[in-house]
């Protein structure tokens, strides 16, 4: 089985060509998605080791337009998983390996991150989160205890019937409906996460987007 | 009211002109420039003669000419609002499409082995 993993870049020069490294010792192929970075931040990657693939867009679209370009690469180099991942050093390359086993059984079609709530979860990240996984169980009859994860994995089928339109931040809240809507198997396991100072991920008002594209996803 | 007919009138010759300015810069067809010059020279009659329109104020029921050119207005800034908003989107899910299909070309022959 291939394995690819894809990681969306923005305006992202730190450490990342570590996690970079440390993803390929995972996967067959690292696909990084430059999501538009300005000139001056524009990351330089590293592809001496080779299976590494650094895709650019001219502009910026957003995580959920990188994601898609990311996983359509993935397609057009054979690959029969897909695992997805912040470039940000929030998640952790060595938890490749267990989204990798969790999806070597044939009865699971993806498999979602979930941080665990603790001390760590900044306070209103933690409700915004909890609120969106209820919503996202009322609305679509899946509960997933972390919505706004960005680390996952799938299979290039599942990749198939849940390709999403969302171009921004509602991209992982459109995975789950997609995954709801087409009866795909799901598992969940726990992922370590490391928060930032400088976190770059959904806001609040991201939360607000989401929950009105929820209701939007619901009816359509 | 003379003074708010006046500005209406130079509103609406303000607008005649810059509608004549988008045809000559090639905006506006022949089609569109006739339609919106139509719109300012009703704009203008209206104004000048506010009896005008005296039957479609009895027919609506609507009180004043004043009302009608509001109604009139809003009704015109919805429909070009929705009609912005759905070419922005189409523009915004091509130029995504664009973006991404430029970006793809990007992929480098396969070394990783299948």
């Amino acid at each position: 089985m291939k394995t690819a993993v894809i990681i969306p870049v923005f305006n992202e020069k730190s450490s990342f060509n570590e996690i970079i490294r440390q993803a390929k010792k995972y996967v067959d192929v690292v696909i990084v998605v430059d999501d538009g970075s300005s000139d001056a931040k524009r990351p330089q990657v590293d592809t001496s080791t080779g299976g590494i693939q650094v895709l650019r867009h001219q502009i910026n679209l957003g995580k959920g337009a990188a994601l898609k370009t990311g996983c359509e690469a993935a397609l057009q180099l054979h690959a029969d998983i897909m695992v997805v991942m912040d470039s940000d050093g929030q998640h952790k390359p060595e938890d490749i390996r267990r989204f990798l086993q969790v999806l070597h059984d044939p009865h699971v079609d993806i498999v979602f991150g979930s941080r665990k709530i603790g001390r760590d979860m900044p306070l209103v990240m933690m409700i915004g989160n909890k609120f969106l996984s209820l919503a996202a169980s009322i609305l679509f009859g899946i509960y997933i205890s972390d919505t706004q994860s960005g680390f996952r994995a799938f299979t290039a089928s599942a990749y198939e019937k849940i390709k999403w339109n969302s171009t921004r931040y509602s991209v992982e809240t459109e995975m789950i409906a997609n995954v709801a809507k087409k009866k795909l198997a799901f598992r969940e396991i726990d992922i370590e996460t490391i928060y930032k100072d400088d976190y770059k991920g959904t806001t609040v008002l991201d939360g607000v987007k989401i929950f009105i594209n929820m209701l939007i996803w619901k009816i359509i | 009211m003379i003074g708010l007919q006046i500005v209406a009138i130079l509103f609406a010759l303000w607008m005649v002109y810059f509608s004549y300015l988008h045809f000559r810069r090639g905006e506006f067809n022949k089609l569109e420039f006739i339609l919106w010059q139509l719109v300012w020279a009703g704009l203008v009659v209206v104004v000048i003669f506010p009896a005008s329109v005296q039957f479609i104020l009895k027919t609506f029921s609507i009180s004043r000419t004043f009302d009608l050119i509001v109604i009139i207005a809003i009704i015109i800034l919805f429909g070009i609002t929705f009609r912005n908003y759905v070419i922005v989107k189409r523009i915004e899910k091509k130029l995504t499409k664009l973006v991404i299909d430029e970006s793809l070309k990007g992929i480098k022959a396969d070394t990783s082995g299948d």
